[in-house]
């Protein structure tokens, strides 16, 4: 008698699904960019890689890079979507979603994000000097577009599709471990790395581990949407209206005043709340699969890093 | 005689004592070490006089206090061989015994049965010493005809009853979480432990032990009410043809024989 199994959040499947999808389409992307930019500008693709052509200096590289960006971004998000229809899971009650988000958990979520802002962008500046001194090319963390394609493909978008994997997906399946302090690292640590970029490599497994946290207790992936949207347009904002002066000049104390206010934040919010995090009461042993699964996509996703650190 | 003493049940530690006049086995050791100890001392028993740990499966509520035991006594373990290399590691100075067939511990022949859980291999076991048949059967999604057959021979069975479906369908529990436990590799509810039981009580059965209870999911009314249902069904007498004891997860204090 075939007998199915039950459709289970796993955390090495559903991250080997993401960074394979992700690299695929940005593989293939970024070729098929190229190929068409080279169409477009009347230049043969052998030309324009033996001759060493800036890709940004050929007309259509802007509205190409904007959709480039755009299918890479939905693609993360679409991740969530196929691994819940290959386990024939409830996308939507899987990944919380249709859950409404209680305000105290949004309010204290934004808050604290809006401090961990002040508190990483002296400390990202610190860590990319550091880099260069170090000897790499000093990292990059701008983004060629307009302001307002920035808002919806930079910002909104991954917001949402981020979400959906990350805390909707990967998270789930750790929820349940009674280490709680391990699952929201792990989840920290796995958004960290899955960016690749190590200049916001602190800031992104900080503000990963603490979503997890919101997730987790307000049982909502909205909540998470939220922050990350909050995130990523008051960085879109900060980067806008300049002020780096401002920020060179007060470096160290709005570091302190950020880390004291998200700690604050932190502290309040799991004292005045009530969580919805419940551990299993058994705890399972992933697979061999799963681990190899899990091992090899670290393994990528490190390596990526490592080669952006070089690179810049 | 064989005599059954659940000492905890539930979903936080899974221990039962299984005795006959010559072997003291424990049928897994899930609880926290220090209550065990002290449930144990309360039967006049120490580690010493413990035969040998039988392992179901590798889940924590199943095996959490195996380190410290096995710390302080090499007691004999018997595990499942699928699992005997990560039981292994759990293990301080104890013998592992690889379970893939019929074993005998003293006076005990022990039969096994292939549950369907989410483990690398779960186990139930059928115990006997030539006069009585005593089996236990916890964490599995399925109720089969060879569950069935394993059960028939039965004078005593301990037997899961984990959830209530409604309690669970409309309890805290995430999705994900509810999926697995409903699934067929999850555990069986009172519903389906009622189904069980209405194939087997009219053979040798005498004792029923309604066991790992969810705390969230269950309670020991809805259970038990549940499985006296299908002996009322059957015109049987609860109490004088055949018993039926809901086990505790912290205290239980109750040896069936």
């Amino acid at each position: 008698m075939l007998r199915p199994r039950y459709n289970k959040n796993d955390l090495g499947f559903s991250l080997a699904l993401v960074v394979l999808i992700y690299l695929f389409v940005a593989l293939i992307g970024s070729t098929v960019l190229q190929l068409v930019l080279c169409k477009v500008n009347g230049i043969s693709f052998k030309d324009f890689a033996a001759n060493n052509i800036d890709i940004k200096t050929l007309r259509g590289y802007d509205i190409g890079n904007i959709v480039l960006m755009a299918v890479s971004g939905i693609s993360i998000g679409a991740s969530a979507f196929i691994y819940a229809a290959i386990t024939k899971t409830n996308v939507v009650k899987a990944t919380t979603m249709g859950v409404k988000p209680p305000i105290a958990h949004i309010g204290w979520g934004v808050l604290a994000t809006l401090f961990l802002i002040t508190m990483m962008v002296p400390l990202n500046n610190w860590i990319m000097e550091c880099i260069e001194k170090l000897g790499f090319k000093k990292p990059s963390v701008d983004i060629d577009m307009d302001i307002v394609s920035m808002i919806i493909i930079a910002c909104v978008l991954p917001a949402f599709t981020e979400e959906m994997i990350f805390r909707g997906t990967i998270a789930q399946s750790v929820v349940g471990n009674k280490n709680k302090l391990a699952s929201l690292a792990t989840v920290g640590a796995l958004f960290a790395l899955f960016h690749m970029n190590p200049a916001q490599t602190v800031h992104q497994f900080v503000l990963g581990a603490f979503m997890a946290l919101v997730v987790f207790r307000s049982g909502s992936i909205w909540t998470s949407v939220i922050i990350h949207l909050v995130n990523n347009l008051t960085a879109v904002i900060l980067s806008a209206v300049g002020g780096d002066a401002f920020f060179e000049a007060n470096a160290i104390w709005l570091f302190f005043v950020g880390l004291v206010g998200f700690a604050g934040c932190v502290v309040g919010y799991l004292f005045t709340t009530k969580s919805k995090w419940i551990v299993d009461e058994e705890q399972t042993v992933g697979t061999t699969a799963s681990k190899v699964c899990l091992g090899v996509s670290i393994g990528i996703c490190a390596i990526l890093w490592v080669v952006s650190l070089l690179v810049g | 005689m064989i005599k059954i003493t659940p000492l905890f049940s539930g979903s936080k530690g899974n221990c039962t004592l299984i005795q006959t006049d010559k072997t003291n086995v424990l049928l897994d050791i899930g609880f926290a070490f220090k209550q065990t100890m002290s449930e144990l001392t309360y039967l006049g028993l120490t580690q010493k006089d413990i035969d040998a740990i039988i392992i179901t499966h590798e889940h924590t509520d199943h095996i959490g206090a195996l380190p410290m035991w096995t710390k302080g006594c090499p007691t004999a373990v018997y595990s499942p061989k699928n699992i005997s290399d990560y039981i292994c590691q759990r293990t301080y100075c104890s013998d592992i015994t690889e379970v893939d067939g019929d074993f005998v511990i003293g006076d005990l022949a022990i039969q096994t049965y292939t549950c369907f859980h989410d483990a690398q291999e779960c186990l139930g076991y059928r115990f006997s010493d030539g006069h009585t048949n005593v089996a236990c059967v916890t964490d599995t999604g399925t109720v089969e005809d060879k569950l069935i057959e394993f059960l028939l021979p039965c004078q005593t069975i301990l037997i899961e009853s984990n959830h209530d479906l409604n309690m669970l369908k409309n309890g805290p529990y995430r999705y994900s979480l509810k999926q697995r436990i409903l699934s067929d590799y999850g555990h069986l509810s009172n519903e389906q432990t009622a189904e069980l039981l209405d194939k087997i009580v009219d053979g040798k059965l005498k004792n029923i032990i309604l066991a790992h209870l969810s705390e969230q999911n269950n309670s020991k009314e809805i259970a038990f009410s549940t499985a006296l249902k299908v002996l009322n069904k059957h015109g049987i007498t609860e109490g004088k043809d055949v018993n039926i004891y809901v086990a505790d997860q912290y205290k239980n204090r109750r040896t069936v024989c």
